[in-house]
């Protein structure tokens, strides 16, 4: 009977997803990175009104904490519009929806984002922010 | 001249275009049949006016090819496009 009942726990272990999913539990320890690039230089982003660096000529690339809150980031540049992102972090739905072998959740990204119509996430955390005058 | 902007709708339309069809964009540079470079002449011929297969050629060329990251190949779409037209769709 106990050799049945070790037998039918490793087949049911293995037929789960607990041993994949290395991404997600890593994102526990430090967070995921978002990347933001803009069609023009010198813009100030902002987290939550608090200012955390600037676009200059490249990709700004900021590490985001996964706590189940709603990060709003503006960006701000003299004489263009204001542009803000929301991303709402979710970590626990989909890592327990892994866990539980339920599969990849493909329908769940790691960021669950809302934006204006001149913010593109054109892949999973890489956001393009178009600057418009004002 | 002084050059052109497209119009925000157009611009956007554009814009996404590219961004999330950069992988087919670029295979395109290396295959026989361009679907997806002959879409994006068709969207930049409907706003500029200006025939399908000039703004296709002005896409092929393999100099585009070569930008590695979504971002570097809108730019440099546009500013091609902008330098052979006079239209641009990356707001300045």
């Amino acid at each position: 009977m106990k050799k049945v009942l070790v037998i039918m726990s490793m087949l049911f272990a293995f037929s789960t997803s607990a041993f994949g999913y290395a991404t997600i539990v890593n994102a526990y320890k430090g967070g995921d990175s978002i990347t933001f690039d803009s069609n023009v230089s010198d813009v100030e982003i902002y987290d939550n009104n608090k200012p955390i660096g600037f676009i200059k000529g490249g990709s700004f690339v900021y590490k985001l904490k996964r706590d189940g809150e709603a990060k709003s980031f503006t960006f701000k540049k003299a004489g263009y519009k204001d542009v803000t992102v929301v991303a709402n972090t979710n970590l626990d739905t989909v890592f327990w929806f892994n866990v539980l072998g339920a599969g990849g959740a493909p329908f769940f990204s790691s960021t669950d984002s809302f934006f204006t119509k001149n913010a593109y996430e054109y892949s999973p955390n890489q956001f393009y922010v178009e600057m418009q005058k004002g | 001249m002084a050059s052109k902007n497209l119009g925000p709708d157009a611009s956007h339309q554009i814009t996404k275009f590219i961004l999330f069809n950069y992988d087919n964009l670029i295979a395109d540079y290396y295959e026989p049949q361009k679907p997806y470079l002959s879409q994006l002449a068709v969207l930049l011929s409907q706003d500029t006016g200006i025939p399908t297969q000039n703004i296709l050629e002005i896409l092929t060329n393999e100099a585009l090819s070569k930008y590695p990251h979504p971002i570097q190949y809108l730019k440099h779409v546009d500013e091609k496009i902008e330098t052979s037209t006079g239209y641009y769709f990356v707001s300045k």
